[in-house]
């Protein structure tokens, strides 16, 4: 890893230097931002960090003169030398790029071509030098074969790429990235994180990127800037970096799992930023090494899953097929969720996750096969049945689809919950928000508002497509313990999820979905330490070392003897 | 040899404008059967054809023929009565120019929607007004959104909200309603996000540019010639009156001598022009072998020979 110091050094003046930058929104008080101050070399990866609310976006924003942000901003801005206020309207569209969060609604044309093309007939570019503009960067993003599709069928990874071509199409100086893989799955996710890596080394281009998954990023990026309630706290390497972010609550499950491990293990000065070096940070510790039999990971929690209870959910030989001559989407699928069960399913892109989860549903109905709720088929339009009668629910990725616009508590009545009969541990509930409108909440918040709408019609089995989409470490585990407290009651879940660590640390059993029915199943543990690449980042560090440990919480169980006493 | 649907917007929106357009207000019955039978066989060749739409059509160009002797009594020649109302060979005819009238410019259209995809509409209307173009492209673009969007809010929510007992049709009603109100919040809250996205790349800008990939050649500019001419010439014949022609009281054909003849054969030269132009299209398709990619072979071959010239 380069020191940044030096590369200061090197690159001569700073491609980005902010003084005394602070915001205060219109009608508010509080200072959103307050007195941030760096400055960037050129072609710096720049990891933006930080609790939800912390400000990030609100900086990405602040850096970008338009759209401009409603409310009072002070300090100095400078890109490439020069003042940011004194760009032309052109000069800052092409010299600042941005790509936010949400794919689809960025996406202004209806054509993949025209897209693209978009920024720099804006900016005035001549038609000839806009044609060649749009073919390299169709070339270098791998857009070429689409560039004649409408955009409305692209897939999410595909429409993140483009926005961020359409971004690069004008030769930006600086691109500003506010989470722009919250969104997508894990593959989609690596390849436009590989395309903005690309973009910072052979073009040295400058990138903030604002990230909640910072592990696949840490040994990447050059620098990590730290945001705390508006503070910019840390401003170093992420080796660095990471120890400060890990002393800020709520932000563990983000770090790196090694890091984490590390941290819980009383060792907070203990850096890692990948798996390699976690791994040698494990071997380490093992070589104090116990006996192995007093290091068995508590297994209790298994035997209860395995006991079983009635079946909840069954899936028999479902097949199902958009049309005749459509290949198979879910073919001979077989499965069942038990009562108070939570089973998560996961796989790649295409494996028929979501469709299991409409087949469930009622919402797509199979072409051979049955999927029965408590013994009784389901039909189309079951969610208009009794409650206690094996009721559906379904909690969508985009989880606004399920808002109406109004504020959270006229959401909240007009489904006819009431906020304290909901499962939610006592350190989420919507007073804080409630005069909120629905549609402003944050990733988090979201999610569990539009779970306690699918809650409405007190289901019995509850699906979850991607919950864990967008959210961050706090909001994950809140909603996590959400589910455990249903699980009780009786509830049987299913969730479609990319996160491994969020099906091991929850689910009663995992499941791999491919092409179409159930590659492998078990518990957790059994299930992600047979697995080779679908499994958690823990279990990748302590293989080896630890037996079966998969989740934090294992791992710590196993190292505990070790840890270091940091009184 | 390029192909009639793959030439330049300007070019097919110049002829449709034109076929279309001299038929309309032509409405000489050569004129409209050599519309009606070029619009038909480029419609054939293109090899799209549907057999409910020509027969939609064909009823439809029927019950215009009957509907209006009908309807109107005028003309000479009483073929029978209807309730004592005359049913005249006149208007007969002239329902049956009607119905010839509306087929081809049926057909017609429904070759052209094919062809005049919204990107090349959008690259006529760049030329004129950037902001529009892309404005319309944005509006495009959000219907299918929008509808995607409905499906599944209409769906989920259907779900997730529970009846005690089975909904009346007012219920069910009240539920869609508010599915579409909370489809269009989602979509004016997209439509923000959107909005932020245009001006963070400078749809602010005071001068935009239009570009498009379509590229006007030289044998778009030849066959823009030969719409123009072919055109015109039936334009002039029918601006002097050369190409009238009357149903009522009877019938009455205007134009005698070379000039109206020239007009009719210009006419068909225009009509018959996508069909001809496909027709030789699919011939040297036909002629053309399939070619093979270069293999190493191929072109350790095409080194000896060109080292033995």
């Amino acid at each position: 890893m380069t020191d940044t110091n030096e590369k200061h050094i090197i690159s001569g003046t700073p491609a980005v230097i902010v003084k005394d930058l602070s915001f205060t929104p219109e009608g508010g008080s509080r200072r959103i931002l307050d007195s941030v101050s760096f400055s960037l070399g050129e072609g710096e990866l720049v990891l933006l960090a930080g609790p939800t609310g912390s400000g990030k976006s609100t900086l990405l924003r602040a850096l970008k003169p338009e759209p401009p942000m409603k409310g009072r901003l002070e300090g100095r801005i400078t890109v490439c030398g020069r003042n940011i206020s004194d760009f032309s309207s052109a000069e800052q569209a092409a010299a600042i790029g941005y790509v936010a969060q949400d794919p689809e609604t960025q996406i202004v044309t209806d054509r993949v071509e025209s897209e693209l093309a978009f920024g720099p007939e804006n900016i005035g570019m001549p038609p000839s030098l806009i044609g060649l503009r749009v073919a390299e960067a169709a070339s270098w993003f791998g857009l070429d074969q689409l560039t004649g599709t409408e955009t409305s069928v692209l897939s999410g990874g595909k429409k993140q790429l483009l926005n961020l071509a359409s971004a690069a199409a004008l030769k930006p100086r600086l691109l500003l990235l506010d989470e722009p893989t919250a969104e997508l799955d894990p593959v989609a996710a690596d390849s436009f994180i590989s395309a903005v890596k690309r973009l910072v080394r052979e073009f040295g281009i400058t990138v903030i990127i604002a990230e909640h998954r910072l592990s696949a990023l840490t040994g990447d990026a050059d620098r990590l800037l730290i945001l705390n309630e508006g503070r910019l706290v840390s401003d170093s390497s992420p080796r660095d970096g990471i120890p400060v972010l890990l002393s800020i609550p709520g932000t563990l499950p983000e770090a790196p799992a090694a890091a984490v491990l590390a941290h819980r293990l009383g060792y907070p000065d203990k850096s890692f930023t990948g798996i390699s070096d976690g791994r040698e940070f494990v071997r380490g510790l093992k070589k104090t090494a116990q006996p192995e039999s007093e290091r068995k990971p508590d297994t209790s929690k298994d035997k209860e899953a395995a006991k079983g209870s009635e079946t909840a959910l069954k899936f028999e030989n479902v097949s199902f097929r958009y049309g005749k001559n459509s290949r198979d989407v879910l073919s001979g699928l077989s499965f069942a969720v038990g009562e108070g069960e939570m089973l998560s399913l996961l796989g790649g892109n295409g494996a028929g996750k979501s469709t299991v989860l409409y087949t469930a549903a009622g919402l797509l109905s199979p072409y051979t096969g049955n999927v029965s709720v408590y013994g009784k088929k389901v039909r189309k339009n079951d969610g208009r049945k009794k409650p206690g009668s094996g009721r559906i629910a379904i909690v969508p990725q985009n989880v606004r689809l399920l808002f109406s616009g109004l504020t959270v508590a006229e959401e909240l009545a007009k489904a006819g919950v009431s906020p304290e009969n909901l499962p939610y541990g006592p350190d989420f509930d919507f007073a804080g928000i409630a005069g909120c409108c629905s549609y402003d909440l944050s990733g988090g918040e979201a999610h569990m508002l539009g779970l306690a709408l699918a809650l409405a019609s007190e289901p019995d089995v509850l699906l979850l497509d991607e919950p864990t989409c967008g959210l961050d470490g706090a909001a994950t585990e809140a909603l996590g313990r959400a589910l455990m407290s249903l699980k009780a009651k009786g509830v049987a879940i299913i969730t479609v999820t990319h996160s491994v660590a969020f099906a091991a640390e929850y689910s009663d059993r995992v499941a791999l979905l491919f092409c179409g029915r159930i590659a492998g199943e078990g518990t957790p543990r059994t299930f992600f330490s047979d697995a080779a690449f679908f499994t958690t980042d823990i279990r990748r560090i302590t293989e080896g070392s630890a037996d079966n440990a998969v989740t934090i919480s294992d791992a710590l169980r196993f190292f505990e003897p070790y840890k270091e006493d940091t009184e | 040899m390029i192909r009639f649907s793959d030439k330049h917007p300007a070019v097919t929106a110049l002829y449709f404008i034109s076929v279309t357009g001299i038929a309309m207000f032509v409405p000489h019955p050569v004129i409209l059967l050599l519309s009606l039978a070029g619009a038909l066989s480029y419609y054939l060749i293109r090899g799209e054809a549907s057999a409910r739409f020509l027969c939609f059509t064909a009823g439809l160009a029927l019950l215009m023929t009957l509907i209006n002797p009908l309807l109107s009594h005028r003309g000479e020649t009483v073929l029978f009565f209807i309730n004592l109302r005359p049913f005249t060979l006149e208007a007969l005819l002239y329902g049956a120019n009607a119905a010839l009238l509306a087929a081809g410019v049926i057909v017609r259209m429904n070759s052209f929607s094919k062809i005049m995809t919204t990107e090349k509409v959008l690259c006529l209307i760049g030329r004129f007004s950037p902001r529009l173009s892309a404005v319309i492209s944005a509006a495009v673009r959000s219907v299918p959104l929008f509808s995607s969007y409905y499906r599944h809010v209409s769906s989920f929510r259907a779900l997730c909200r529970g009846y005690d007992s089975e909904p009346t049709p007012y219920d069910r009603a009240k539920e869609s309603m508010e599915a579409f109100s909370a489809t269009v919040g989602i979509a004016l809250e997209g439509s923000i996000d959107a909005a932020d996205s245009m001006d963070a790349r400078g749809w602010q800008n005071g001068h935009r540019t239009a570009s498009s990939r379509f590229v006007f050649g030289q044998n778009d500019a030849a066959a823009m010639i030969y719409i123009a001419l072919s055109a015109s010439v039936c334009i002039a014949a029918a601006a002097s009156g050369l190409l009238d022609f009357d149903f009522y009281p009877v019938i009455a054909d205007y134009g005698r001598g070379l000039f109206p003849l020239t007009s009719l054969v210009s006419y068909a030269f225009l009509s018959f022009y996508p069909a001809v132009s496909e027709c030789v299209w699919h011939i040297m398709w036909k002629k053309r072998k399939t070619e093979k990619y270069p293999d190493a072979e191929a072109l350790r071959e095409y080194n000896r020979r060109e080292a033995e010239k």
